[in-house]
């Protein structure tokens, strides 16, 4: 209690500095005066008198010096000192402090912008209730990226009983652009994920309003379901209204009644999208993503031991029922979850750290130029340093008062890099998730503590790598022209070599930097200019959704053909045709298998035909108006 | 050469609130007089050190100060021990009591003891 009030009154003792110093100059001179009273009664001369009571007090500014040690915080003291003569500097050179602030605004903003995408990917953590539990469970044929196998209810269903590492095995599935109306609005398109009961308690997430699904909510094609919708959807869409528990909705044409909200912040067990709508699944259908809680005492390790025995058995189970000959080669793999399902992460983990390593360079070269901007500014400052030296200066002293200097700068350059790394993550997202609208791509990138310390960290980093050369130089030459009396500029063998080197490592840096950024420009040039095998200049692309326009099913057809004969009316249009799929968008309806003559068919063939793009629905004149080279 | 002994580091704040005890509120050159006094001219007060602890003694609220008058007619600011230090004084008399007790038994030649 009593250190704290120590501690406020001495910081209070920082702001009232001038009053107080007189206080404390009135008191050593009544000091003095009481002292030297005494003395002239003892019988000494007057100047005997005072010299004597001088003495004895040891020298005012000694006192004074110790008096206001106690008062404040001597460091502090000191490093505001520093501050304020670093503010001087940089204003006395308006140019060179622009130059560097505008150097590391772009080095530490770039950093902070990949950073905090590598955060977003791959360190937070989900909201929910003990993340480091969660793990995923992948299949995948050989060959194919991980997860791109689901998983069939029987599959499920055998895993979760027969298990012993985890707590909870719960599943979920995603509809990246479910349609969904309220009673009295227009459809629009949302995420919508269909979970088993267990989904919610799984993960303990907990309702803000109503309740979440539980084990006894099913998908009911005939009577009205129910439906948890997020926080921001009931946000944008309800306004906040409590009275949207019990309103209808209606996803995929199906009925819903909305029963709960889910806890603000929760967005579902992605990285890189977020939900807006949860309904129970339908029993008997598949299920994308299978996702774990492990028993406390269970490690990933014996978990992937349990897994790949069970799995076996699991697979017996299919290939009882599965044509697919491979079936038996299918394999299991089991992830931390913790920060999200693992494909965001398969996707974008690599190019995110290979993007580190050149903003981590970028720094570098950064921090090298600066370095030497500094170091050649020292040389002009000699006299200066020369001067602090033998005033008595010590060796850390300088130092920290260099540094002090570098790490100003390199705080203003954050302040600016924020601002730069916060547009710049906006269009890298954007850039992203660009071309492929159906995977809803929002990362959501928020300041958090990862962030803080990150950013926090690579200020003081950088403000130490750019400054320490020119801190450590200064006391070197400070000192020597301080003995040699003259503020003679001289540089050292050292020194010199030290700052060729510096040249030759920018240089060395940025065209590796340059190498690799020409390989990428390159490389995005030929992607854009790829013989795509039909020639797509003068073609326009419209895609409709007559579902949303009140369109029935057996409207469609007429619809079609309207539309088509009045597109081709339009001068200028040589011909129009409709199409399923569009070409290299990679995705088409089942799949059929065609055998050619003198065609070898190997056993995976046919499963491909069934997994991979098969032949598009396409209407008759579609070769006219895509123009293809047949290639053989 | 003046062979009396420098006041020791952290007995110069108890010495402070004991004479202020005493002697009731005192401005610091009297202070530092007084515990030369007391000590029988054996001490010697730095007087560049106790501003400082007095200070410090203030900030922690053992004693308070305000602008006076002396004796001779000269301004000086006098401290007066404030109900926390009379506390202080009574705990940190004790503790001292103890510490020199213990130091006598070592120093107490001849005694034996188990």
């Amino acid at each position: 209690m009593r250190r704290i009030r120590a501690f406020l009154l001495r910081l209070g003792g920082l702001s009232r500095k001038g009053q107080q110093d007189r206080h404390l100059g009135e008191e050593i001179e009544s000091h003095l005066q009481l002292h030297i009273d005494d003395n002239l009664r003892a019988g000494m001369s007057p100047e005997e008198a005072r010299r004597q009571a001088m003495l004895r007090l040891g020298g005012v500014d000694q006192t004074v010096e110790a008096y206001r040690d106690q008062r404040g915080f001597p460091l502090l003291d000191s490093v505001l000192q520093d501050l304020r003569y670093g503010f001087r500097v940089l204003r006395r050179n308006p140019g060179f402090a622009m130059v560097a602030m505008f150097t590391l605004a772009l080095c530490i903003g770039a950093n902070t912008a990949i950073f905090s995408l590598v955060n977003v990917v791959m360190l937070r953590l989900l909201p929910v209730q003990h993340p480091e539990q969660l793990v995923e469970l992948l299949q995948k044929y050989p060959g194919y990226p991980r997860g791109s196998l689901g998983w069939s209810s029987q599959s499920y269903e055998n895993l979760r009983d027969n298990n012993h590492a985890f707590s909870e095995l719960t599943g979920t599935s995603f509809d990246n652009i479910a349609r969904v109306r309220t009673e009295d609005s227009e459809p629009e398109v949302v995420v919508c994920e269909f979970v088993v009961g267990n989904f919610f308690p799984t993960l303990g997430v907990k309702p803000a309003i109503g309740r979440l699904i539980g084990s006894n909510d099913t998908f009911d094609k005939v009577a009205v379901g129910v439906a948890v919708v997020s926080w921001s959807y009931w946000n944008s869409r309800f306004h906040l209204d409590p009275a949207v528990l019990g309103k209808q909705i209606v996803v995929n044409g199906q009925p819903m009644v909305i029963i709960g909200v889910a806890a603000r912040g929760f967005w579902g067990i992605r990285a890189e999208s977020r939900t807006d709508v949860w309904v129970p699944r339908e029993r008997t259908d598949g299920i994308s993503h299978l996702l774990g809680r492990l028993r406390p005492d269970v490690s990933i390790k014996q978990v992937r031991a349990e897994m790949f025995v069970l799995y076996q058995s699991t697979l017996e189970e299919i290939a009882k029922t599965n044509k697919d000959p491979l079936v038996r080669q299918r394999t299991i793999e089991v992830e931390p979850a913790g920060t999200g399902l693992a494909r965001i992460r398969d996707y974008y983990a690599k190019p995110l750290i290979a993007l580190t390593a050149i903003v981590g360079l970028l720094l570098i070269i950064g921090c090298s130029n600066l370095a030497s901007l500094l170091l050649a500014r020292a040389v002009a400052r000699q006299r200066e340093m020369a001067v602090r030296v033998s005033l008595g200066a010590g060796r850390g002293r300088l130092i920290r008062q260099v540094l002090t200097e570098s790490w100003l700068l390199s705080l203003m350059g954050t302040l600016f890099g924020i601002v730069f790394a916060y547009v710049s993550t906006g269009v890298l997202v954007r850039i992203i998730g660009s071309g492929r609208e159906h995977e809803r791509f929002a990362l959501h990138v928020q300041p958090d503590l990862h962030l803080l310390i990150f950013t926090v960290a690579a200020t003081l980093v950088t403000g130490l790598l750019f400054g320490m050369p020119t801190a450590l130089q200064s006391f070197r030459t400070g000192r020597a022209s301080a003995m040699r009396q003259a503020g003679a500029i001289s540089e050292t063998k050292g020194s010199r070599l030290f700052g060729k080197s510096l040249v030759a490592s920018q240089v060395a840096f940025s065209i590796v930097l340059l190498t690799a950024a020409t390989l990428f420009v390159g490389n995005l040039w030929h992607l854009e200019n790829l013989d795509l095998g039909f020639s797509h200049g003068h073609v326009l692309l419209l895609s409709l959704d007559p579902e949303q326009g009140g369109y029935k099913p057996e409207q469609l057809p007429r619809l079609y053909q309207d539309l088509l004969s009045r597109l081709q009316a339009i001068p200028g249009v040589l011909s129009a045709s409709i199409s399923g799929v569009t070409p290299i968008q990679g995705a088409g309806f089942g799949g059929h298998f065609v055998s050619a003559e003198g065609y070898q068919e190997r056993p995976e063939d046919r499963r491909r035909g069934f997994l991979e793009p098969g032949c598009s629905q396409v209407l008759r004149n579609f070769a006219n108006t895509l123009p293809c080279r047949a290639r053989f | 050469v003046d062979k009396k002994t420098d006041v020791w580091q952290g007995t110069l704040a108890l010495m402070v609130l004991k004479t202020l005890e005493t002697i009731g509120p005192l401005h610091g050159y009297g202070i530092a007089r007084r515990i030369e006094q007391t000590s029988g001219a054996q001490l010697l007060v730095n007087y560049g050190t106790l501003y400082p602890a007095l200070l410090k003694l203030e900030q922690e609220g053992y004693i308070s100060s305000e602008w006076g008058v002396s004796d001779n007619n000269r301004k000086a600011k006098y401290y007066r021990l404030t109900r926390a230090g009379r506390k202080q004084v009574e705990k940190e008399a004790r503790q001292w009591e103890q510490t020199t007790e213990i130091m006598a038994r070592f120093l107490v030649p001849g005694e034996e003891r188990q």
